[in-house]
């Protein structure tokens, strides 16, 4: 028994949760220190480099590379057929391989890989490669595609047309609610091609070693998919390779992927039995893309004279590229993500996946929910001008309760959109500035939610834990995370240490988190659908819960205390109701270990059941869903077209914040890229040749250009969320596109359709109204208020 | 791609080398052109001379005049004591120019014999009616920049001639406005500086105004016609009208990714009305 000294000031327990707590390893970042895939050295480490196709449609007759194999310095020269086999991100929609097998699809695709002593020589051996290429018919185009064509990019695309895939879903009765509408609105917008400019561009490095096995490091968002489809295509037990995640710099989606590159890397590791690193250029990144998809896309909503929502119509038309990626569930969220923070009885949703000769579109941050959500809420915006209602009104009436079911069986738990769009509201002094301010000048708002975590994990065979957490105790009283979460500049590791800290009542300092390393690490499907802070999170705590009890346990011995009234806090574990009575974390540790030797502990999470019985009922569920409501407000100059956003008040729903600090840099970020993709981003393809595959002419914003940005976190506890935590990597960029739109109508009476909105469109759509109107005028306030300022609560149905 | 990379130190050094083999031969100052330039295979030199031990890096004032040194960084020139006062048009050039990164690289010297026909920097240099003087094995030779101008890479620099200096008269009131799709790290779309001196309009360098734009082609130039409609320094609404009409109607254009040629019409005429009227603002303002 080892009380504290008598006098001393009880121990006030570590309160980590809800702090700002900066990311663990900033200090190595922001000194250069971290180590990135770039960084790392290997002895006789030979460089890769990938020969990409020149054409974006061509079946590969013949590949020579004797010549290529002949110049000095050359290790290995590797062509598609070593390694056919397919693979890709979803199990159902294999087709991708290392390399070009029998034909290329996009400009860009890789065909030959040369490892070699260095760069120049790599490139000497493509120079001595000859490819001959029979062009095929381009398609560059998702409505050509659609249609019966001459030939197929993919022989499983469907029936004789060039789809990857095609989605009918109907809830209710559309056509009837439709007929029976009081008011209607359908809006049709198009949005470019974006990608993810993170700023690491991709790199690996694969060694083989002479006991067979195989190391990879790789910069990935999804070290356990890469795992497998090493696993598949290189036909090597898993138990053979390792994979280890070193930090990665940025990845929004463009690294959840696993890629060919990667497995090319491998097996010139392989072929080689030499360490091999592959590092892309910027133009590589560019082309290897998967990006958000092109997108096309119609909304009808309809509602009732009460303004209740009463009908959502859905089309969208997506340009996959040249393979699947994620696309099946890309179609998908493009329809079941428009539902969301409002209540629609009846739903209706036609969605297609086109492969075309474009490379490959993917997943990028807000996946399948950005596009559609902007076509909604302008959606939303007209219905309540054409009704006279202020548009916040109208969003009062129609939000989803929290604890509640959408029609197609989403399961919502906590959920605080009201609380969001009221903050906003206030804060942005919107009753003052809707449709008040001058010409050029005006205020937008728009609402959003997301998925905290795809309730489905890609793969479910065999069955286990979307998160497993490990911990390990030493001697020393460090306490060492084991997780395969990965960390790709998300703060994942922060997390983790503030979960575990918390639990245990430990400082940071105490917390090491093991890199992800598969040989240490237990199973993490990745980073990807905003699932990392509430699964790892539950998975951590309850491995950390595990742990206390063997300390609380070892406490109890020490201090003859029952367990019930001990309490972990301050690195001590003491009486609660005598706090100076108890021990330090580090004797609890050692007596733990008494008969052990060790100290170890494990948690997981799994998801619980939900969602419906049809055909893609689980598509887009999750235990729990982010909520948000930004208004943003806007001036345009309109003899340039130029939109500068002033200022972005972002209502956000994560449930509790884990680290305000990090959830506001979220939000800010997320910000950031959603402005790029309204303003400025934009992938140009003149037919299937991408334009700007740079950093020079694909306009990302700059942070001198970022307005300010006022962050209202106003959500409550989620009931299943790790301290009552919900996501916030993703959800925070969807509302602030719709945000600026609709503002840049009451700016300027223009409706913008088709993203980007570049200087050069605003120029075109003023002198249109202008032509069409006689006069550049903003649009009319709304004529009634119906409901008293504050909202009334959800209309009853 | 292999290259020779040569650092002289001396001039004789340098117009040396530069002399030795001139068609194989390239000048480099702080390559941030160049370098490019040559990564993208447009230039394929056997020979590369670094400028960057010449001692040309100076910025300073000289009894009315802006002196630099043709190798000094642009945010050497950017923080020249009194510029934004003095020369406002290539001030606000100059502080829009790439990043704060590029301008610690990037030299004056440079900028003027890359001669980009988007080049922010040389609308405010011939506004400002800026000289050069320049230095070969033949000797030296001073030249006004405008009409030194020839097209994109190309001007009247003789093979194996430097720039040595870049002279700028001073004060001027003056602007400077570029359209971007965006404003920070972005190459202008088309861009209009103006510059006005008081003094005898009649003078030797014409009239009261100087205009330029940039963003047109083939490389950024005067508005000579444009700046006749202006017959004072503090010109009348219709006056400044007339000029950016005539602006736009006095060069050509070209479409290109970045802007088509109606839309950088179009530009140019409002941006030529608002540097006037800021110009003229600043006239009015000065001390």
């Amino acid at each position: 028994m080892t009380p504290a000294a008598s006098g001393e000031a009880p121990a006030v327990p570590h309160r980590l949760i809800g702090a700002r707590v900066p990311l663990v390893d900033a200090s190595l970042k922001v000194t250069g220190r971290a180590e990135y895939t770039d960084d790392l050295r290997r002895p006789n480490l030979l460089v890769g480099r990938i020969l990409k196709s020149v054409h974006p449609h061509a079946r590969i007759r013949k590949i020579d590379v004797t010549e290529a194999r002949k110049v000095p310095g050359v290790a290995a020269v590797l062509t598609g057929d070593r390694y056919p086999r397919t693979f890709g991100v979803l199990p159902m929609t294999h087709d991708e391989t290392a390399l070009a097998v029998d034909r290329v699809r996009y400009i860009g695709e890789g065909v030959v890989a040369v490892a070699a002593v260095d760069e120049e020589t790599c490139e000497r051996a493509f120079a001595r490669i000859r490819v001959e290429y029979e062009p095929l018919p381009v398609y560059d185009d998702p409505k050509v595609s659609r249609n019966p064509v001459a030939v197929k990019i993919h022989e499983r695309a469907l029936r004789d047309t060039n789809l990857q895939k095609e989605v009918f879903q109907h809830f209710g009765d559309l056509p009837g609610a439709w007929r029976a509408a009081a008011h209607s609105v359908r809006v049709s917008a198009r949005y470019a091609g974006v990608t993810h400019a993170f700023t690491e561009p991709h790199a690996v490095l694969a060694e083989y070693s002479p006991d067979g096995r195989l190391t990879v490091w790789s910069a990935t968002q999804v070290p356990h998919y890469l795992h497998r489809a090493l696993s598949e295509v290189l036909d090597l037990p898993m138990h053979r390779i390792r994979v280890i995640k070193p930090e990665v710099g940025g990845g929004f989606g463009g690294k959840s992927d696993p890629f060919p590159h990667e497995i090319a890397c491998a097996a010139l590791a392989m072929e080689t039995g030499r360490p091999v690193k592959i590092v892309f250029d910027r133009d590589d990144v560019f082309y290897t893309n998967h990006g958000r998809h092109p997108t096309w896309n119609t909304v009808g909503i309809a509602a009732d004279a009460l303004g209740r929502f009463t009908a959502l119509d859905v089309e969208a038309l997506l340009d996959g590229g040249a393979w699947s990626s994620f696309g099946t569930v890309t179609t998908y969220y493009n329809g079941v993500l428009a539902m969301g923070p409002y209540q629609f009885p009846n739903f209706r949703y036609h969605g297609a996946r086109a492969y075309t000769n474009h490379p490959p579109s993917g997943a990028m941050r807000a996946h399948g929910g950005t596009n559609i959500r902007y076509s909604v809420e302008v959606a939303v915006d007209m219905l309540a001008e054409e009704m006279g209602w202020d548009p916040t009104e109208l969003r009062l009436r129609n939000f989803l309760p929290p604890h509640s079911t959408t029609v197609n069986e989403f399961r919502i738990t906590s959920n605080s959109v009201r609380q969001c769009l009221l903050a906003a509201r206030e804060r942005s002094g919107w009753r003052e500035k809707f449709r008040a301010l001058p010409y050029g000048q005006g205020i937008g708002i728009a609402c959003g939610f997301y998925i905290s975590g795809s309730n489905s994990p890609i793969h479910f065979t065999p069955k286990f834990p979307q998160c497993t957490v490990h911990l390990k105790v030493d001697m020393d009283g460090g306490v060492t995370v084991h997780c395969g979460a990965a960390d790709i500049g998300q703060g994942s590791k922060t997390i983790l240490a503030q979960v575990v800290g918390e639990v245990l009542g430990i400082p940071l300092d105490r917390i090491r988190i093991a890199a992800v390393d598969s040989d240490t690490a237990p199973i993490d499907i990745g980073s990807y659908s905003s699932r990392v802070t509430f699964m790892m999170g539950n998975a951590a705590k309850r491995a950390a819960e595990d742990l206390r009890r063997q300390l609380v346990q070892a406490a109890s011995d020490l201090t003859g205390y029952a367990r019930e009234s001990l309490e972990c806090g301050g690195d001590r574990i003491y009486v609660r109701h005598r706090p100076q009575v108890g021990v330090s974390f580090l004797e609890a540790v050692h007596r733990a270990m008494e008969h052990t030797g060790a100290l170890h502990a494990s948690g997981s999470y799994e998801s619980a059941p939900m969602g419906g019985t049809f055909k893609g009922a689980r598509a887009g569920t999750a235990p729990a869903y982010s909520f948000s409501a930004y208004a943003a407000e806007v001036e345009v100059d309109v003899e340039t077209g130029f939109v500068r956003v002033r200022k972005v008040w972002a209502g956000f729903d994560c449930g509790r914040p884990l680290n305000p600090q990090s959830v506001e840099g979220q939000i800010e970020g997320s910000i950031h890229m959603g402005l790029g993709q309204l303003l400025s981003e934009s992938l140009n393809y003149r037919g299937p040749r991408l334009m700007n595959p740079s950093l020079l002419d694909y306009k990302i914003v700059m942070p001198q250009d970022m307005p300010e940005v006022e962050c209202l976190l106003v959500g409550e506890d989620d009931p299943e969320g790790p301290f009552g935590a919900k996501e916030a990597g993703e959800g925070p960029l969807i509302p602030v596109l719709p945000a600026v739109g609709n503002a840049l109508y009451d700016a300027l009476g223009v409706r913008f359709l088709d993203l980007p909105i570049t200087p050069d469109k605003v120029l075109r759509a003023l002198e249109e109204k202008e032509r069409r109107e006689g006069r550049l005028s903003k649009p009319a306030p709304p004529a009634v208020m119906p409901v008293p300022a504050g909202g009334t609560d959800h209309a009853p149905r | 791609m292999s290259f020779q990379f040569l650092t002289p130190s001396t001039l004789p050094e340098v117009l040396s080398f530069l002399g030795e083999s001139p068609e194989e031969t390239l000048a480099m100052a702080g390559g941030t052109d160049l370098l490019l330039a040559m990564d993208f295979g447009r230039f394929r030199p056997r020979r590369v001379v670094s400028l960057a031990r010449l001692p040309w890096r100076w910025v300073r004032w000289e009894e009315g005049v802006l002196s630099v040194g043709s190798l000094a960084p642009l945010r050497d020139v950017e923080r020249a004591p009194g510029l934004s006062a003095r020369l406002p048009a290539l001030w606000e050039a100059l502080r829009d120019v790439g990043s704060v990164q590029l301008r610690h690289r990037a030299t004056l010297g440079g900028n003027i014999v890359r001669s980009s026909p988007v080049s922010d920097l040389l609308p405010p240099l011939l506004a400002s009616g800026a000289t050069l003087r320049l230095v070969s094995q033949g000797g030296v030779r001073e030249v006004p920049l405008d009409g030194f101008l020839r097209g994109s890479w190309r001007t009247g620099l003789e093979p194996g001639e430097l720039i040595q200096e870049i002279r700028v008269p001073a004060p001027q009131a003056g602007a400077y406005l570029w359209q971007r799709v965006r404003p920070v790290n972005d190459i202008s779309q088309v861009s209009a500086a103006a510059s006005v001196r008081g003094g005898d309009p009649t003078g030797s360098r014409g009239g009261l105004w100087h205009l330029a734009a940039g963003g047109v082609d083939p490389v950024p130039q005067r508005l000579p016609r444009a700046e006749r409609a202006l017959t004072s320094v503090t010109p009348g609404a219709e006056e400044v009208r007339e000029a950016a009409e005539t602006a736009a109607e006095e060069v050509r254009f070209r479409t290109d990714q970045r802007a088509t040629e109606g839309y950088r019409r179009h530009l140019l005429s409002i941006l030529v009305r608002r540097a006037v009227e800021r110009a003229r603002t600043r006239w009015e303002a000065r001390g």
